[in-house]
């Protein structure tokens, strides 16, 4: 005899296909799951506005309702909602005419050694990934932020796996270039 | 203190985290429209129109009859009075008065006496214990008064 699991038991690939037969219930189930973590998503890639951020995760999952029915069996739920939620900042920085850095030119040297105590840590680091340029931004946020694997980073950005990875690198080097603008302070 | 990537990934998920705690997230119930049955709001908004309707209908039959169908005839039997003797009056003046003895006793007074006379007996009189008369009014009463 098979019971039926309670919704919070359920992952999101469940719910999701629950969603997809009807269920309002599961749909509200993924939103109570993942919509604070959109928003703030959305707050700093849309440079701390926080309204802007969520009208764009409500938007984000208004799509995702409308489009409920052709989720497949099977497909990973966080990458289509990050999917979703990459398209909406990418148009809305096109339509800001945010100048993107493409594969700026970074020094490939792994070994940058950085030294700061843990408070001032907090603060450069918060000052860093602000003016981070992109796309590098955008793919620390979905890697180290949303924790999204490098697989999913490349479907979301339609990128191979391999530049995926490569400006994961690059960007870190980054990071740790500009954090280490901060250890003589 | 040495900084590695672990180093800055852990304090980007600190940050992360403190940013998230602090925002306020909509429930989405209050994006979703509430959607009402469609037959309970019909069943009921039918019955409204309809009584209102029949109202209406009603007040336009009673604007075009004319008042005088509105309103019901009564005949009403008026009794018209008998003229008829006024047989209390009359035995009234038949009844033998100790004045009119008296006159008839003394016939020295002529003129004088007979006016008295004739004011006394067209003057009606209490009667008492008289029956109902054919119309059932007790005239004694009447006269009393």
């Amino acid at each position: 005899m098979l019971i039926p699991l309670r919704l919070s038991a359920q992952t999101d690939e469940q719910l999701m296909q629950r969603a997809a037969r009807g269920s309002d219930r599961a749909f509200e189930e993924l939103y109570n799951r993942h919509a604070r973590r959109l928003q703030g998503f959305f707050v700093r890639r849309l440079g701390d506005d926080g309204d802007l951020a969520a009208d764009f995760m409500h938007d984000t999952f208004l799509r995702l309702y409308a489009a409920r029915e052709k989720y497949h069996e099977g497909s990973n739920f966080r990458a289509w909602l990050y999917t979703i939620a990459y398209n909406l900042c990418k148009n809305h920085l096109r339509n800001q005419l945010t100048v993107v850095h493409e594969d700026r030119e970074v020094s490939d040297d792994s070994d940058i050694e950085v030294e700061l105590d843990e408070a001032i840590l907090h603060d450069a680091l918060c000052d860093v990934l602000k003016r981070l340029p992109e796309p590098h931004a955008m793919l620390f946020s979905l890697h180290y932020e949303e924790e999204l694997t490098i697989p999913q980073i490349a479907q979301i950005t339609n990128v191979p796996e391999g530049t995926v990875k490569s400006r994961l690198h690059k960007t870190m080097n980054i990071i740790k270039k500009e954090l280490k603008q901060y250890e003589n302070r | 203190m040495k900084i590695d990537s672990q180093d800055i990934i852990r304090t980007a998920q600190q940050l992360r985290d403190k940013q998230n705690d602090q925002l306020s997230v909509r429930p989405w119930n209050r994006q979703r429209h509430f959607h009402v049955p469609t037959w309970l709001v019909a069943i009921p908004a039918a019955a409204i129109i309809g009584f209102a309707l029949g109202l209406w209908t009603q007040a336009r039959v009673n604007d075009d009859t004319p008042l005088t169908a509105l309103t019901d005839t009564v005949y009403i039997k008026v009794p018209v009075p008998q003229p008829k003797e006024d047989s209390v009056a009359q035995s009234v003046i038949n009844e033998p008065s100790p004045t009119v003895s008296q006159a008839s006793a003394t016939p020295k007074h002529t003129t004088k006496p007979a006016v008295r006379q004739s004011a006394v007996s067209t003057r009606p009189q209490p009667v008492a214990g008289r029956s109902f008369a054919d119309d059932h009014i007790r005239y004694d009463l009447l006269v009393r008064n």
